[in-house]
């Protein structure tokens, strides 16, 4: 890894970076927040919140909890939202960093240097991974002060906590590996971009009709977002999945080296 | 002893394109090489080979007795290069740039702080971010990042593009002192004044071939010249002149016009029963001659 191309391609995202943790930060937040007013003795009594539509649970990774802050938080990192930041965190290092490079015409500046294309990309690599941990720990940080001072919250455990959030940083992480492999492919920042954010919508998706239609249930073991299930993890469950998304990322990264080796740099 | 650049036989094809043709060209050490050709001739891709952008279909290249392929971290430690299209990262300063770019090469900038002042970039301009730069600004920090490290091989792409004529005499000045301290160079461009005032020899690139390579005085001397003589009294009729290798004769009032080629003394010898007022005799353009080989090329 080159550290210079690694500090550099960090501070590029800075600001991107801040805004991303603020974002989760804040969302996390609102979500945990918001939830002390649905347990307790505060709980509306209605029906559809005890047994949640089967579209709703789907959309939300499979269960959908709204009496309980460990249901909360399962909520809160499923929601599109949520999705819509970790995933704008895994991309944005990895997109800019190759194929954004290769479209401005700056990665020829780098790349006519000593400085291997092994080792400028995996500082590409590092730094998304930097990108990544740093909006997970924004929401794990924000989910441990919630513990703190919102009502109820306090039920969680730091390890029961902290299992969804590696969980997470994995499956982001293992995105972020994808991005880095098709930015590493492809001369266009745009198609690189709407090329990874397919990966992960498809993915998605595929796993939302696997729950939703009995017939697709084999489709889920396709998508990294089954390996990855909140709910579960924060009850103790579900850890040997985890090996899957970073099988992924490690897969996807080793390819990337193998075909960005190969190629020929043109815009 | 080894040439500073060795290319031999280079091919490259994407996919069904040969974009280069079995190229054979070379730079001695110390030496300054013109690489002249229209768009698309593939002088770019040529470039880019050498540099390890792009993996040569098929051929050789060896840069300073290294082989690209095998050994090319060795070999961009030693060179310089200025890429024909680039950019830069807007959100940067200029010196970040530079400073980015310097810390990535294994020598030391020793070369920048000189190299600012020469191309006039100031240090209010240096902590301007590049998105506010023209095109001539630019250039210049591309000029800068590829002589700061005090290359011994330099290989550009369209160095000169955006600057002022100013700048233009500094950078051959600054091509000069590279040739006079031992360093060598490359030069792809198409402002073929330029390659006649820096280059000691010319490679001329046609569909993918070297079509020509010539030492470029050698490229002056084999020149047409354009000839005017003015003559007292009526013109000879142009038949009986014997003017010996002349082509082209024209005479317009008491104006005698003709191209030449070659050595004068026989010529002059054969104006001299003529009563000359005037004789003017005109090098062609480089530009001239290089379209000249560009016909004689044509099949």
């Amino acid at each position: 890894m080159n550290l210079y191309v690694f500090t550099h391609t960090l501070g590029r995202a800075t600001r991107t970076t801040v805004s991303l943790c603020l974002g989760t930060a804040s969302f996390f937040y609102i979500v945990l927040y918001g939830s002390s007013t649905f347990y307790g003795n505060s709980a509306p009594d209605i029906p559809w919140l005890r047994d949640p539509p089967r579209g709703m649970r789907a959309m939300l990774g499979g269960t959908a909890d709204f009496l309980h802050a460990a249901g909360w938080l399962s909520t809160g990192m499923s929601h599109p939202i949520t999705l819509a930041l970790f995933t704008s965190g895994a991309l944005t290092v990895a997109v800019g960093g190759v194929a954004g490079e290769i479209e401005r015409g700056t990665i020829e500046f780098v790349l006519t240097r000593p400085v291997t294309r092994r080792r400028y990309l995996t500082a590409i690599a590092a730094a998304a991974l930097v990108v990544v941990t740093a909006v997970q720990l924004s929401g794990l940080l924000v989910t441990l002060l919630a513990r703190q001072t919102v009502d109820g919250v306090d039920q969680l455990g730091v390890a029961q906590v902290l299992r969804p959030f590696a969980g997470s940083w994995l499956l982001f992480a293992a995105i972020s590996q994808v991005s880095l492999l098709v930015s590493a492919t492809v001369s266009l920042r745009g198609r690189a971009l709407a090329l990874s954010a397919g990966f992960v919508v498809l993915s998605f998706f595929a796993n939302f009709a696997a729950m939703m239609i009995d017939q697709l249930s084999g489709l889920r073991l396709a998508s990294v977002f089954h390996y990855v299930q909140p709910a579960t993890l924060l009850n103790g469950h579900g850890l040997t999945d985890l090996a899957m998304p970073a099988a992924v990322g490690v897969v996807a990264l080793a390819i990337a080296l193998v075909l960005f080796g190969r190629r020929d740099i043109v815009r | 002893m080894s040439h500073a650049v060795e290319v031999e036989d280079l091919v490259k094809r994407y996919g069904r394109v040969e974009a280069v043709r079995g190229v054979t060209l070379e730079v001695r050490h110390g030496e300054t090489v013109g690489y002249l050709g229209p768009n698309a001739a593939g002088k770019t891709t040529t470039i880019r080979c050498m540099l390890g952008l792009l993996r040569p279909t098929g051929g050789s290249i060896r840069v300073l007795g290294r082989d690209v392929r095998r050994d090319l971290p060795g070999v961009l430690a030693r060179v310089g290069h200025i890429p024909g299209e680039f950019g830069l990262w807007p959100q940067l300063t200029g010196r970040g740039c530079l400073e980015y770019l310097g810390r990535l090469h294994p020598r030391p900038p020793r070369r920048r702080a000189e190299l600012c002042d020469s191309f006039e970039l100031s240090a209010a301009d240096l902590d301007r971010q590049v998105r506010f730069y023209s095109r001539g600004m630019r250039q210049k920090i591309a000029i800068i990042q590829a002589f700061q490290h005090a290359p011994e091989l330099v290989i550009m792409d369209e160095p000169t593009e955006g600057l002022d004529p100013l700048m233009k005499e500094r950078f051959l000045d600054l091509l000069r002192e590279h040739r006079a301290a031992g360093g060598s160079t490359l030069m792809s461009s198409h402002i073929l004044s330029e390659v006649e005032q820096a280059a000691d020899r010319v490679a001329v690139l046609r569909a993918g071939r070297v079509v020509k390579e010539v030492a470029a005085r050698d490229l002056a001397g084999d020149r047409r010249r354009h000839c005017t003589v003015t003559i007292a009294g009526p013109p000879p009729d142009p038949a009986e002149l014997r003017l010996p290798d002349a082509v082209d004769v024209r005479v317009e009032g008491n104006t005698l016009r003709f191209d030449h080629t070659g050595v004068m003394g026989p010529l002059l010898r054969a104006l001299a029963g003529l009563p000359v007022v005037e004789f003017l005799s005109e090098p062609e353009s480089l530009m001239e001659a290089f379209f000249d080989i560009y016909e004689e090329d044509t099949p």
